[in-house]
C-alpha cells in the first residue's frame, strides 16, 4: 500500500466537499454516479496514488446487492487479458512498446469502504462476463456488505493505486507526456428492467475490448490532481484551481453531467485559449504545433456552429481539445467528455484534412457517446456510425462537398464520398452485420461497418425521407435520449415515428423493412439499367382475317414512324429500395418514375415521337448504400470527352514516367 | 566559361539532330498508345455507356474512380501490370538507344543510319553501364537512407521527441544526398563518351577515366549538370502550372491539353539531348 501523507492530508478535505457532491448548474442528467477523487501523479515511478469518494443512487426500482467495477489499466497487466490477446491492429506497436521497461499496468483497490464502514475489499473478486477469460482482470465485482434499497444511495470510500502503462492505445504515458483515460476504477451500469430492453435488471459492465469502450453513468466530478511543478494539465469539465504546494501544484477539475473523466499533463503544453458563444476553447498543443491553432479553432467553432443549428447547443462551459506530441500518437484521435485529442503533423500537407476529420468527429462524440450515452461496446454503430454520418454533413458543410477530406494536386475528395469508397472497398464488406458486439468482429469489419456502414445507411434514410425529415429524426431521437441511455430498437422507434407522421403513404408499413436490410443483414445494393432499345412502329404486317389480303411488311424509316422505346432495369444486389427513375427523351422531355425495386428485372415502355437518349436510376443519388454508381445510368449514344479526358491523363502520365525512368540511363 | 559554351551547345545541337529528337519522342508515343489500348477499352466497356463519364469531365471525381476501381478494378489491375511491363520495354529501348545517341554526338554524324548502327555496337555495354550505376545509385540512396533512419532514431513516432527531427535530418541529409547523387549521374553521362570513344568490351576503363575526367574537371561538369537540371525544373514547373489552367471539360480542352502536354514530353526528351550534347562538347573540350 502506498498511501503517502498527502493522501491522508486531503482526505479530510474530500469528504467536506462530498457533502456538495452534485451542486453547481441545473442538473441535465439524472447523475447516478459521481466521483470525488484525489489523485497524486509520481513521475518518477510512473504511478497513481489515488483516494475515491463514490457516490452511487440506485433510481431504480431494485434492490442492489452488489456492484461492478470497470479496472481498464488491468488490460495492460500481462499477455492474458482479453485485450492483449485479441488486440489485433494495435499487436505490432503495443508490444514494441511494452518491450521497453517492462510498461505494464495494473490497479489495485487497497481499501473500499461503504457508508456504514463496512470493509469490502474481502468479498469483492474479479468476473469475466464476456468471454470467461481467468486471467482478465478488468472487471470486479463488488458483494455489497448492506444492499441499496430503490431510491437510495450508497457512498464509498475507495483507496486505489494504479501504475500507468507506456504507450499502449487510447492512454499511457510516453516521455513526460501522460494520456490518462479509462485510468481510475469506474461503475459499469446498472439498467433496470426495461432499460435498452433489458429483460430484467442487471449490471451492464463488459470486460476492456480492444474495440470499444464507452458505456456509464451520468454524474459529476471532483478530481484533484498532483502533479510536479512545471506540469500543464489539461482535463474534462472546467479548471477550478490551481494551487501550489510545496514541490508540487495540486490541478482541480469539476464536470457535471458527464460520463466520464479523462485529463493528460505535460510540462510542454502551449495553452491557446478561445470562445465560442459562452464557450470556452481550450486548445493545447506542443510549441512546434503551435502554429495550427487557427485550423483547429476554426474547425472547431463551424462544428459547434453546425450542431447548435441541427441538434443543441453544446450544453457544457468548456471544451479542451488535444494535440498530442508525435510520441503521444496511440491517442491522437480520441473522444472523452468535453475533452478530445485530435492529431495535427506538420508533415502531413494542408491539403490533406486529418487534423480538420478527427477534430470534427471526436467532437461529434459529445453529442453520440457522451450526451446520448448509448452502448459502444454492444452498439458501436450508435456512436461511431451517428458519428460519423454528422461528421461528413460537417465537414461537407465547412469545406464543401468535394473537398473536404482531401484538397491536394488536383485531387479532390469529400468527406462522404470518402467514407463511402472505404466501405465498399473493403475486401469483403459483407463481412458482418451492423448489429454485432464490438468484440465479435472476429475476423475484421468493426471500423468500417460501425463506421462507415452506418453512415451510408444513414445517409440512405435521409435520400428516402428527405434532408427535413431526417433532420427531425435525429433531432427528436437526441432531444428524447439525451443524457439517457438508448439502445437500436430506441432509435429505430423514433425513425417510425417521425415517419409515420411524414411520409404515411409512401411507407404505410413502418421501416422495420429497412433496418431488417441494413443493420441486421450483410447483404449490399445495386441497381443497374439493363439495355434501352428504340423500335420504330411498323405497320402491321400479315394474315389478320383470312379472307383480306395479306398485309405487306413495310419497312419505316426515322421521322416516318412512331417509336416504342423500352428501358429494363435490374436488381443486382438483395437489397430492396424504392428508386426514382430518370427517362430522357430526344427532344428533351424528362420521364420520373419511381420503382418499388423489388423485381429482380423491371421495365418501362413508351410509345411516341421521341426516343429515349438515356436513363438514370436514382439520379440524386438518394440510395447512398448503392455500391455501384457507375451502372445506375445507360446512355444510347457514349458520350466520349469523359473517356478520352482520363486516356489523355492516363498516356501523358505514362510518358512523362517513361522519360524519367530514361533519366536514369 | 566552358559549361556555358557546352550548355549553348547542348541546345544548338538538339536542333541539329531533329530527326532523332522526333524519333525518340516518336517511340515514346508509340508505347504510350499501346499502353492506353487496353485503358480505352475498359473504360469504354465500364464507364463508357454510363452518364458518370460526363461526370468526370467537371473534374476530378473519387465517386467514379472509387466505384470504378471497386467494381471493376481486377482489369484495371491487368491495365497497369501491362503498363509496367510496356514502362520495361522503354526502359531497355533507351538504353539501345543511348548508345546511338552518345556515337552520334561525338562523332558529329547526324544521319539515322549512323545513329541505328550504332545503337546495336553498344546496347549491352551501355545495358552493363546502367545496371552498375544503377546499383551504385541505390547504394548510396541506401546509405543516406540508413542514416536518416539512425539520425531519425528509425522514424518510430514514439521514440521521437519532436515531429521536427523528422524533417530536420531530411534537411541536412538531402542536399548531401544530392551532392553524391549529382556526381555519380554526371560520371555516368561522362562514361558513356569514353565506351564510345575507347570503343573497348569492358567498360571499367572507361568509368574509371570518366571518374579521372571528372574530378579534373569538377567544376565546369557539375555547373553544366546543375544547369541541365535548373532547366528540367522550370520545364517542369511550367507544365505544372500551365496545365492547371487548362479546362479539360470539353473536346477543345482535352484536345488543347493534350497537345501541350506533347509539347511537355517533347521538351523533357529534348532536355536529355541538351544534357548529353553539353556533355559531348565539354568532354571534347577537356579531354
Amino acid at each position: 500500500m502506498r498511501l503517502t501523507a498527502y493522501t491522508l492530508s486531503v482526505f479530510t478535505i474530500v469528504l467536506l466537499s462530498l457533502i456538495d457532491l452534485t451542486a453547481k448548474g441545473d442538473p441535465l442528467s439524472d447523475r447516478i454516479a459521481n466521483y470525488n477523487m484525489v489523485i497524486e501523479l509520481d513521475t518518477a515511478t510512473k504511478r497513481l496514488d489515488a483516494f475515491s469518494e463514490i457516490l452511487w443512487k440506485n433510481l431504480s426500482t431494485d434492490t442492489i446487492t452488489k456492484l461492478q467495477f470497470h479496472l481498464y489499466y488491468n488490460a495492460f497487466k500481462n499477455t492474458e487479458s482479453t485485450f492483449m490477446l485479441k488486440r489485433d491492429m494495435f499487436a505490432d506497436m503495443m508490444d514494441g512498446g511494452l518491450q521497453n521497461d517492462c510498461k505494464w499496468s495494473w490497479t489495485e483497490i487497497t481499501s473500499l469502504t461503504d457508508t456504514a464502514g463496512n470493509e469490502l475489499t474481502n468479498e469483492m473478486h474479479f468476473i469475466a462476463p464476456d468471454d470467461g477469460n481467468p486471467n482478465d482482470q478488468t472487471v470486479l465485482e463488488v458483494p455489497l456488505a448492506i444492499a441499496v434499497l430503490p431510491g437510495e444511495q450508497i457512498e464509498l470510500k475507495m483507496k486505489w493505486e494504479a501504475k500507468i502503462p507506456g504507450t499502449m492505445p487510447r492512454t499511457g504515458h510516453n516521455k513526460d507526456f501522460y494520456f490518462m483515460v479509462q485510468w481510475f476504477p469506474k461503475l459499469g451500469v446498472y439498467e433496470a428492467e426495461g432499460v435498452r430492453n433489458a429483460p430484467a435488471g442487471r449490471w451492464n459492465c463488459h470486460q476492456y475490448h480492444s474495440k470499444g469502450e464507452y458505456y456509464a453513468d451520468f454524474g459529476v466530478y471532483d478530481v484533484a490532481i498532483k502533479v510536479p511543478k512545471g506540469f500543464k494539465l489539461g482535463g474534462s469539465g472546467e479548471l477550478v484551481s490551481m494551487k501550489e504546494e510545496g514541490e508540487m501544484n495540486v490541478w482541480k477539475f469539476h464536470a457535471e453531467d458527464i460520463i466520464d473523466f479523462a485529463w493528460t499533463a505535460s510540462p510542454h503544453f502551449e495553452i491557446q485559449k478561445n470562445e465560442w458563444e459562452g464557450v470556452k476553447i481550450n486548445l493545447f498543443t506542443y510549441p512546434e504545433h503551435a502554429y495550427l491553432a487557427d485550423r483547429y479553432l476554426n474547425t472547431i467553432k463551424s462544428a459547434l456552429s453546425y450542431m447548435s443549428e441541427h441538434l443543441m447547443k453544446y450544453p457544457y462551459p468548456e471544451l479542451t481539445i488535444v494535440n498530442p506530441p508525435i510520441h503521444g500518437m496511440y491517442s491522437g484521435a480520441m473522444e472523452y467528455p468535453t475533452l478530445i485529442t485530435a492529431m495535427g503533423l506538420s508533415s502531413i500537407p494542408k491539403g490533406i484534412k486529418i487534423l480538420e476529420t478527427l477534430t470534427v468527429h471526436e467532437f461529434i462524440h459529445q453529442y453520440f457517446m457522451q450526451m446520448v450515452a448509448s452502448h459502444e461496446v454492444e452498439e458501436p454503430w450508435m456512436d461511431e456510425g451517428f458519428t460519423t454520418f454528422y461528421e461528413g454533413r460537417v465537414l461537407d458543410n465547412y469545406m464543401g462537398e468535394q473537398n473536404s477530406t482531401i484538397d491536394l494536386l488536383g485531387i479532390n475528395v469529400g468527406n462522404k464520398e470518402y467514407n463511402r469508397i472505404e466501405f465498399f472497398g473493403e475486401s469483403n464488406p459483407k463481412i458482418a452485420s451492423n448489429n454485432r458486439r464490438s468484440w465479435q468482429f472476429k475476423h475484421g469489419g468493426y471500423g468500417p461497418v460501425s463506421y462507415n456502414k452506418t453512415a451510408i445507411w444513414l445517409n440512405t434514410l435521409e435520400g428516402l425521407v428527405g434532408i427535413e425529415s431526417m433532420d427531425e429524426i435525429m433531432h427528436t431521437y437526441f432531444h428524447r435520449w439525451k443524457f439517457k441511455h438508448p439502445c437500436g430498437a430506441n432509435f429505430e422507434e423514433v425513425v417510425d415515428e417521425v415517419v409515420a407522421k411524414n411520409h404515411s403513404a409512401q411507407f404505410e408499413n413502418g421501416m422495420k423493412w429497412f433496418f431488417d436490410q441494413v443493420l441486421r443483414s450483410t447483404e449490399t445494393c445495386d441497381y443497374t439499367v439493363a439495355s434501352i432499345s428504340n423500335e420504330l412502329i411498323r405497320p402491321k404486317a400479315g394474315f389478320f382475317k383470312l379472307d383480306e389480303n395479306c398485309l405487306p411488311l413495310k419497312n419505316v424509316k426515322d421521322g416516318e414512324a412512331q417509336v416504342k422505346s423500352t428501358v429494363i432495369l435490374n436488381r443486382l444486389g438483395e437489397l430492396k429500395f424504392p428508386v426514382d427513375v430518370a427517362i430522357h427523351f430526344s427532344n428533351g422531355e424528362t420521364i420520373n418514375k419511381i420503382w418499388d425495386g423489388i423485381d429482380r428485372s423491371f421495365d418501362y415502355s413508351f410509345e411516341g415521337d421521341y426516343k429515349i437518349t438515356s436513363v438514370e436510376i436514382d439520379p440524386e443519388r438518394k440510395i447512398y448504400i448503392d455500391k455501384n454508381f457507375i451502372n445506375n445510368s445507360k446512355v444510347v449514344k457514349p458520350e466520349q470527352n469523359g473517356i478520352r479526358k482520363y486516356l489523355v491523363h492516363f498516356m501523358t502520365s505514362l510518358q512523362s514516367i517513361m522519360t524519367n525512368i530514361s533519366a536514369f540511363i | 566559361m566552358s559549361f556555358l559554351k557546352a550548355y549553348i551547345f547542348g541546345w544548338q545541337n538538339l536542333f541539329g539532330n531533329l530527326k532523332l529528337w522526333l524519333s525518340l519522342y516518336l517511340i515514346n508515343l508509340g508505347f504510350a498508345l499501346i499502353a492506353s489500348f487496353g485503358l480505352s477499352s475498359y473504360l469504354n466497356s465500364t464507364i463508357g455507356d454510363s452518364l458518370v463519364s460526363a461526370e468526370g469531365l467537371a473534374g476530378f471525381s473519387y465517386t467514379i474512380v472509387g466505384d470504378l476501381l471497386n467494381n471493376y478494378g481486377e482489369s484495371f489491375g491487368v491495365i497497369l501490370n501491362q503498363s509496367i511491363g510496356i514502362l520495361i520495354i522503354y526502359f531497355c529501348i533507351s538504353i539501345f538507344t543511348t548508345g546511338g545517341i552518345a556515337s552520334v554526338f561525338l562523332q558529329e554524324k547526324r544521319d539515322m543510319g549512323s545513329f541505328w548502327a550504332a545503337c546495336g555496337t553498344y546496347f549491352w555495354r551501355m545495358l552493363r553501364l546502367t545496371v552498375y550505376f544503377l546499383i551504385l545509385s541505390a547504394g548510396v540512396l541506401g546509405i543516406f537512407f540508413f542514416l536518416y533512419r539512425k539520425f531519425a532514431l528509425d522514424m518510430f513516432p514514439f521514440q521521437l521527441e519532436e515531429e521536427s527531427i523528422l524533417s530536420k535530418y531530411l534537411y541536412i541529409l538531402l542536399p548531401i544526398y544530392f551532392f553524391f547523387a549529382s556526381l555519380i549521374f554526371t560520371i555516368q553521362d561522362y562514361s558513356k563518351f569514353h565506351i564510345v570513344q575507347n570503343s573497348q568490351w569492358l567498360i571499367a576503363g572507361p568509368i574509371f577515366k570518366s571518374i579521372a575526367f571528372t574530378i579534373r574537371n569538377y567544376i565546369p561538369c557539375i555547373i553544366l549538370f546543375l544547369l541541365n537540371f535548373s532547366t528540367f525544373l522550370i520545364v517542369y514547373l511550367a507544365y505544372y502550372f500551365i496545365s492547371d489552367y487548362i479546362p479539360t471539360s470539353s473536346f477543345s480542352g482535352i484536345l488543347l491539353f493534350f497537345i501541350f502536354s506533347q509539347f511537355f514530353i517533347l521538351m523533357r526528351i529534348a532536355l536529355k539531348l541538351i544534357n548529353l550534347g553539353g556533355v559531348s562538347y565539354l568532354y571534347r573540350m577537356k579531354r
